[in-house]
This record gives structure tokens, sequence and C-alpha cells, in this order.
């Protein structure tokens, strides 16, 4: 099935084709909710949610972008409405504060895995996390990373080489 | 690592990072997408009660307005009834869960409020004599409209199931293993565990803490009928005394201080100890197997290591047989 018959499919309220959509991508944005989330209920909650309003607005769907990229994006807006609902922006927790403790041996031992550079993302702090991965992986801008979280651009802006430079210490060189 | 290497190695890893997603999910999505407007609602309430509680409390609902149907038309048609009569005539008392949810609708959903109203009504009223004809006429109506609403009425009418933690131990020092045993009458356990761990099913899992803290293991535990119960357990995890007593900071630079880096604890007997430490390339660097470790900052054909971190991972057990594990980063400085 084709991108554009799934969303035909999707739009008709067919239940295959939403089967099918759901199957080709939920694995993915299950990688993109948990960089957002701390844990992995969390993430699944997330994807769930962002899941029912793709399939709800399926309709609004323009064929001009991709098709991955608009539910990505979905789910990136899922994920910081559920992080601003649990107000989590409001903490503001030193960096320097946050521990990393390794607890697998397998990235010392192996190269560096997106399993473990998943885990210490987890680790940081929900703001700084938020922006490094807004910035740093889904390629916003600062100006735009400002608009959606609703600080300024100069924040994003030094949360980010925060961020950048607490990440430096902990991942090992590969 | 150089500034634009950390942005390349995090955006290549996660490109095209998949991972595991649970069934649930989907069946998840596939219950709010069919009960479409109200698919929002159902939503929020699945996450929290998952799906059988809400069908059987869907089922409650509707049972109990047919039944309050079937009472107004008993109000028409024979004699009146006094609010005491009107408790009695309902052939289960409703579930509290069914009102809670009820309540929860959303103000367009004018007609199943009222309906709620009057039931919480009912529910107040005092319970008394004459009930048993009454039962009967209802019991008898209410069979004529839908089998099926009965039974699910009537398992979900039946006692709340009881949750009751039972974890053992309760507090200790790391790696705190704490066996766990609902005690109570709920069916299907859910433990959630707030250390990061994903939560597990089942009545009586091991869990294994393995950071100081003090900790909630949460219990939701669920009866035949979808009811739920909540309990929920403090767990104290302390640091292990007996662990490395390492520093994170280590400079062998000869100046007396800090110039050999130890590994063992001086107040713990070890059976054994073994000490590895590993480069920032992963590549072991030094190990020892011997109780008195002392590394002196030289790998092991006596190359003097260069500033930065190396990680460490002891292995040891005390003369009491327990077992350590322990990983770590050291700050090397000259």
């Amino acid at each position: 099935m084709t991108d554009e018959q799934i969303v035909k499919g999707c739009i008709e309220k067919n239940a295959a084709a939403q089967k099918f959509l759901y199957d080709k991508f939920s694995r993915k944005m299950m990688g993109v909710c948990l960089r957002y989330c701390d844990s992995r209920e969390d993430g699944e909650d997330v994807l769930q949610n962002g899941f029912i309003t793709v399939f709800e607005h399926i309709g609004t769907f323009k064929a001009i972008g991709s098709f991955e990229g608009w539910i990505r994006k979905i789910m990136v807006n899922t994920a910081l409405t559920n992080i601003r609902k649990n107000k989590k922006f409001k903490q503001d927790i030193k960096l320097d504060s946050v521990g990393f403790m390794l607890t697998s041996s397998s990235h010392i031992t192996e190269n560096i895995a997106a399993n473990d550079l998943l885990k210490i993302i987890q680790t940081l702090p929900p703001g700084f996390r938020t922006v490094f991965n807004l910035y740093a992986i889904e390629g916003y801008s600062h100006k735009e990373i400002g608009d959606l979280l609703h600080i300024s651009e100069g924040t994003s802006k030094s949360q980010y080489s925060r961020a950048k430079a607490h990440l430096q210490k902990i991942v090992p060189n590969r | 690592m150089k500034n634009d290497d950390l942005e390349d190695l995090f955006k290549k890893s996660f490109e095209n990072y998949e991972a595991e997603v649970s069934p649930s999910v989907w069946k998840n999505i596939q219950v709010a997408l069919k009960w479409g407007g109200l698919g929002l609602l159902l939503k929020t309430a699945l996450s929290k009660i998952g799906v059988n509680t809400l069908i059987a409390v869907l089922s409650s609902i509707a049972a109990i307005i047919s039944t309050i149907m079937v009472m107004n038309w008993t109000n028409k048609t024979d004699k009146p009834l006094s609010p005491a009569d009107k408790a009695g005539s309902l052939p289960i008392s409703a579930p509290a869960k069914a009102d809670e949810h009820l309540t929860a609708l959303p103000a367009g959903e004018n007609k199943t409020d009222k309906n709620s109203q009057l039931n919480n009504d009912i529910l107040k009223a005092p319970v008394n004599g004459q009930k048993d004809d009454l039962t009967k006429v209802n019991n008898a109506a209410v069979s004529k409209n839908d089998n099926k609403k009965i039974e699910s009425v009537n398992t979900s009418s039946s006692e709340e199931p009881v949750a009751a933690i039972s974890a053992s131990p309760s507090s200790g020092t790391t790696p705190l293993i704490v066996n766990l045993l609902n005690s109570g009458t709920g069916k299907v356990n859910k433990w959630t565990y707030n250390d990061g761990k994903a939560a597990v099913t089942g009545s009586n899992p091991v869990h294994v803490f393995e950071t100081p803290g003090v900790y909630t293991i949460t219990l939701n535990s669920k009866d035949a009928a979808g009811k739920t119960a909540i309990d929920s357990v403090k767990i104290e995890v302390k640091s292990n005394p007996s662990l490395s007593t390492a520093p994170l900071e280590f400079s062998p630079n000869g100046d007396g201080m800090m110039d050999k880096l130890a590994f063992g604890n001086p107040k713990i007997t070890f059976a054994y100890l073994s000490v590895k430490i590993f480069d920032k390339e992963g590549k072991v660097f030094y190990k020892s197997d011997s109780i008195n470790a002392k590394w002196d900052g030289k790998d092991l054909l006596g190359n003097k290591a260069k500033e930065g971190t190396y990680f460490y991972k002891l292995n040891a057990e005390g003369a009491n047989g327990k077992k350590f594990e322990q990983k770590g980063s050291i700050n090397l400085t000259r």
C-alpha cells in the first residue's frame, strides 16, 4: 500500500488501512516518543494519543510534505502537550545535579548504541531534554522552539548549549 | 568529542531508531476510534481503568438506565413509590464505579447526568422492607430488556476487590531485591515502580532496586469484573556502605595526595575482588584480581594514563558470601 492509499483508506475509516498505517509507523514513532519521556509507560501514552490524533485528523493531511514527517510532527506535539500537562518545564534542576551511572557495561566494551544514548537523554531534566531533542534531532530552529515552548529564543539557545556541554561530558568517545 | 560529532552521533542514532510497542496501545487506539466523539473521554478513562472495566461500566450504565425507565413505567401504572421503595427496587446496588464515570461525562450528556443524579439519590435512600416484590417486578422487566446487561451488572455488583501489598524486605542496601505479593483479592495485578523500570504484572513479582532512594511501589489490582483497587508501599533503598569507597577524583602525580586508587573497603573483608578499568574507547586499561588492588594510574605495560575520564567495574564477594558489583567513572588529573 502506498502512503496515498493508506491516507485514502484512513479517511474512509477503513480498519485495514488504519492497522497498516499503525504497523508501518508505530515502532519508529515509539522511538520518537521515548526521547521526550521518562519512561516506557509515558512514551506509550504519548504514542497512543498521538495516533488517535493522526487518525482523527488525517483528512487535514496535505500531500505536499512527507507523510512520515506529518505523523512525526503530531507525535512531537503530543509529547510537548504531555510535558506541559505534567508541568515539567517548571522544574528547574541544575544539570550538574543529574547523575548518570552506567547501568550496563555494553557501552564500555562496545560501540555506543542508540539504546544507551536514549537512556542518557532520558536522564536530562525535561526542559533541557526537550530543547536538545527539538534542535539536534528534529532540526527545529531556536526561534521555532521558542514559539513551541513559550520560551525566548535566547533561553532555547542557552538550554541547548548547556545540555550539549553536559552530554559531551557523559557520552564516551566512539 | 567535538561539538558537531555529538550532534551527528545523536542525529544518526535516532534518525531511524525504532522501539518495541506493547500490543495494548493498538487496542486502546481501536477502542478510542470506535467510540468516535466519546473517544477523548474513553481514552482518558482507558489509561486509568483499562478496557474491561470500561465495558463493564458502560453495560452497567445501560442497565441502570433501563432499570430507571422501568421504574418510571412502574410509577405511572402502579402505586407511587417512596424513595425507600426505589432503593429496594434496584435489583442490585449500583456499582460505585459507574457513578464516578457517569459524573465524569461531559455536560452534553444531559440524559445520563440526570440518571446518575437520580441513581445517587436512590443510593443515598435508606433500604428497608417491601423490597422483595418490587425486586421481582424489576428483575422480570429488566430481563425482558437484555440478559447480557444483567449479567454484567451482577458481576460488577460483587464486592470491591482488595489490593494489599506485602513487600519483603521494605528497606535495605543496593542492590535491594524485594519480593512482592498481593495478599488481597484482586485477580489481575499491575505493579508500577517509580525507579524508571517498566511496570510488570503477576501476583508475586520480584523487583530489584539498583539506586539508593525512597521509592513507591504501586499495585493496581483488578477483579474479574474489572473493578480496581490500589495499594502502595514505600521502599527505602540505602547505598551500600560495603561497596568500594573509591573516590571519583584521582591524581597520580607523585605528590603524595591520592596517588593510588584503592578499590576495597577497609570495613569489609573481601573473599574476592576484581577491578577492571576501561578507557573512553572501551578498551581494558588496567585490571587486577587482588583484594588489595591499588591503581597507580598506569596501564598494564606501565605507561602512564592520560588525563580524562575512565570507567571502572568492580566485582567482589564479601567473606559473608554477599556479592557486589559496582560501575562508575573516575576523573583522572595529574
